[in-house]
């Protein structure tokens, strides 16, 4: 940084006249990009249980179980999560989506268990 | 010239660290016990809690206030790949600016309040965490940034990594995210102060309660002082507050 007044005076006077840069986070939330990965939303509707999104997670995040009875489980731990994307493209049926949700923060680890049962016929 | 050895022994001997010893003595020994390095140690019990009757010290509430209007952190690497690393530096930077809330980088962890702890941790860093942690005076908080820091992340059953901050340390807040964004780390931190607000506002004991305003900023500076001094807090700090 220079110290020369030549440059430092035009430079701080011209910032004077600018905006503010700091964003008022927890009061005014800015907008993601579009393309922004956050945690992954699960419709369970659509799901097959074939297991693709549990073969290709690279952080053993997911996990599919099929029980004896025709249910499935599909678990999510968020806590070991990547956000890659890569259970999303691998999807055939596209039953995992992306929420920008990136607020996560929580004081017990319980919490980033998720899991979805639902019963398929076989 | 001064060797480890003598540099250790002095410190050993040196009345204002009790307790210190070199780290060769701490063994790490990561699956011992399910998991967690013979090294780990419990969750102290916070300050203030419903098990102790007496009224907390002036000291202590003087310590909490300033803690939670002005939480310093200081920022441990435990073998992150510095994603996290940078997100935490982003947040001090004008952008986001995490001085708005009193929230400041400090250098050493006699200073913290808060430790920011970001990887698995890697079996060298274990004892040196939580020598850290141990340095770093009541009341603290550890967050830890990241998800490696939260579970081990993609580290997780890696021989060289014990797979999160809570298995040498507790930990009172997880942030997940690889890496976090700096809005997750404030939402962090302001959501780990107000748990901290609640756990204490029920851990007081009722003849201790302040009858505080309903806004932060109407509080006035005294009023914490005055209570303690006088005994009957109440009154003062509704008075003091009207006069505002």
């Amino acid at each position: 940084m220079s110290v020369f007044p030549g440059r430092l005076v035009p430079e701080a006077i011209r910032t004077l006249f600018k905006g503010r840069i700091t964003s008022r986070y927890p009061d005014e939330k800015s907008e993601k990009p579009d393309r922004f990965r956050g945690r992954l939303a699960f419709d369970e509707s659509k799901c097959t249980g074939c297991g693709l999104c549990a073969r290709t997670c690279p952080a053993n995040a997911l996990e599919v179980t099929r029980e004896e009875d025709g249910s499935i489980t599909w678990r999510y731990d968020v806590s070991k999560c990547l956000y890659c994307g890569q259970c999303i493209e691998t999807c055939p049926v596209g039953s995992i989506d992306n929420t920008g949700e990136f607020e996560l923060a929580a004081g017990d680890k319980a919490d980033f268990d998720r899991r979805h049962r639902f019963e398929r016929e076989t | 010239m001064d060797g480890p050895g003598n540099a250790t022994r002095r410190a050993t001997r040196f009345p204002f660290f009790p307790g210190f010893r070199p780290l060769a003595t701490v063994a790490v020994d990561s699956r011992a016990d399910g998991g967690r390095p013979e090294c780990a140690i419990a969750r102290p019990p916070p300050t203030m809690t419903t098990t102790s009757p007496r009224k907390p010290t002036l000291t202590e509430r003087l310590t909490r206030w300033a803690g939670k209007r002005s939480p310093w952190v200081l920022h441990v690497n435990t073998g992150s790949c510095n994603g996290c690393d940078i997100e935490i530096i982003d947040a001090l930077t004008p952008r986001f600016d995490v001085e708005r809330f009193g929230i400041t980088l400090v250098d050493t962890p006699r200073h913290a309040d808060v430790l920011l702890v970001t990887g698995p941790v890697t079996r060298q860093m274990a004892p040196r965490l939580k020598r850290l942690y141990e340095q770093t005076p009541n009341p603290k908080h550890v967050i830890a940034v990241g998800t490696c820091a939260t579970s081990g992340g993609v580290f997780h059953g890696h021989y060289n990594t014990l797979g999160g901050v809570d298995s040498v340390i507790p930990v009172d807040m997880y942030v997940p995210g690889c890496p976090v964004s700096p809005e997750a780390l404030i939402d962090a931190i302001y959501k780990l102060l107000e748990a901290d607000a609640a756990i204490d506002e029920a851990a007081l004991p009722d003849e201790a309660r302040l009858e505080r305003p309903e806004s932060m900023e109407s509080l006035p500076d005294g009023a914490i002082l005055d209570g303690e001094a006088t005994g009957e807090s109440p009154p003062n700090a509704a008075a003091a507050g009207d006069e505002r």
